[in-house]
């Protein structure tokens, strides 16, 4: 896989989050990027388009990242879930990370975090 | 921060109209160096360095300098020369003041000295603005509150007002809170805290004033209001009360999580509990802080 083949979501119900993750993702050469603000309809995305590498935010709107990952992960246990979480969130993100989340960056996100995991993905490291 | 006390006591004292004072703190933004421009400036640290320390800002309740110490990017000496370098803004409040003919020298001084007797400030704590002062100056500022029945909510209030400092600018001057029943909010964010202890918090502010503290926040040209001024003001809230949850959880033990932050239009408040209101007056225009403490 090359890394304009990655297929990649983000899901955060900030606009401005998502803006930022994408921007850092397309400036190191992603293309194929999905956006979705809540956790369903990251499941729902996550059935069909099927995606190498989710980033997800953990507190959200209908439905949190908690329960998000852990569907997707009974959908697909091979998923690569990365947790984008905001300060005062640890506590979701050890639950987060027991539920079978691979990893987790802290946002703000910087484009070096961003593009350790998008290359370790890459690798199939993960 | 005794600089935007300091303005409210001005006003209250009617050395100067609000008019004034908003142009004079307009002015003010324009002519303030922070301390990590500073160090970049003197050779101290690399812009990668300063924006580093930004961002941890972001992540835990810790001053320039204390963060720049820990990870060796300044010395305390360095920290001390930056110090000496950055004018503190009651100065540069008082230069604008009188360079625009709006108090004269005398009249500056006189009210300056009255305001440290009346909150017993001494000059070596005006000038170093320690964090032990910034409580006891806020606590004074808000005696309407009951500061010592409601520690909870003066916590919130005083990492608030160094948030506002950190994340949106010193050009501020706070107003006399309100104690409210019920509230409408005509533009406005909120989000919840709940664990250990549930408390509801927003922002409420005109839609002009709306727009530009999003536009300050995020640092983008804002100019309507749109997802991203929603969602700029949704990240600042999101910002603050992630912080204050990580101060509860060191400081008190009590660990608080936070609901989705929340954009609501013309909405009625009403919680069976007194609210808040913390009426911050920006430049731009009023941002209304409402908090309201369950337990208390």
């Amino acid at each position: 896989m090359s890394i304009n083949e990655m297929k990649i979501l983000i899901c955060d119900d900030s606009i401005l989050a998502r803006k930022q993750l994408k921007d850092l993702l397309i400036a190191l050469g992603c293309k194929q990027i999905v956006e979705v603000s809540d956790g369903q309809s990251a499941v729902e995305t996550y059935k069909t388009y099927n995606p190498d590498l989710v980033f997800l935010d953990i507190v959200m709107p209908v439905k949190d990242g908690i329960t998000a990952v852990t569907e997707i992960l009974t959908f697909d246990s091979h998923a690569i879930v990365i947790m984008a979480s905001s300060v005062g969130t640890q506590s979701h993100l050890k639950e987060a990370l027991k539920a079978g989340a691979y990893d987790f960056i802290q946002k703000p996100l910087q484009k070096e975090q961003v593009k350790r995991i998008v290359m370790t993905v890459l690798k199939g490291g993960m | 921060m005794y600089s935007q006390f300091f303005g409210n006591y001005l006003l209250n004292e009617k050395l100067l109209t609000s008019e004034e004072l908003l142009y004079a703190l307009q002015r003010l933004k324009s002519k303030q160096a922070k301390l990590g421009a500073l160090a970049v400036h003197f050779g101290y640290m690399t812009a990668e360095q300063v924006e580093e320390i930004y961002i941890a800002q972001t992540h835990e309740d810790k001053m320039f300098g204390d963060i720049a110490l820990e990870r060796n990017y300044l010395t305390k000496e360095q920290i001390q020369e930056l110090i000496s370098f950055q004018k503190p803004t009651y100065l540069t409040l008082g230069e604008v003041l009188i360079e625009e003919g709006l108090l004269t020298a005398e009249e500056f001084e006189s009210a300056l000295e009255k305001y440290k007797s009346t909150y017993s400030i001494n000059d070596i704590d005006f000038k170093n603005e320690y964090k032990a002062d910034h409580d006891s100056l806020i606590y004074q500022f808000y005696d309407s509150i009951n500061p010592t029945e409601n520690i909870f909510t003066m916590h919130y209030i005083s990492l608030l007002i160094t948030n506002i400092i950190r994340f949106i600018g010193k050009d501020f001057t706070p107003q006399e809170p309100v104690i409210y029943e019920e509230f409408n909010s005509e533009t406005g964010s909120r989000q919840n805290i709940i664990g250990a202890r549930h408390a509801f918090t927003a922002v409420d502010a005109s839609r002009e004033a709306f727009i530009q503290f999003a536009r300050r926040y995020s640092g983008l040209e804002m100019t309507e209001l749109d997802e991203y001024t929603k969602a700029s003001v949704g990240d600042f809230l999101n910002l603050h009360n992630g912080l204050f949850a990580v101060n509860m959880s060191n400081e008190q033990s009590l660990e608080l999580t936070l609901e989705a932050p929340e954009f609501l239009t013309n909405y009625h408040y009403r919680l069976h509990k007194s609210i808040f209101c913390i009426p911050i007056q920006f430049s731009f225009g009023i941002i209304n802080f409402l908090f309201v403490d369950y337990e208390s």
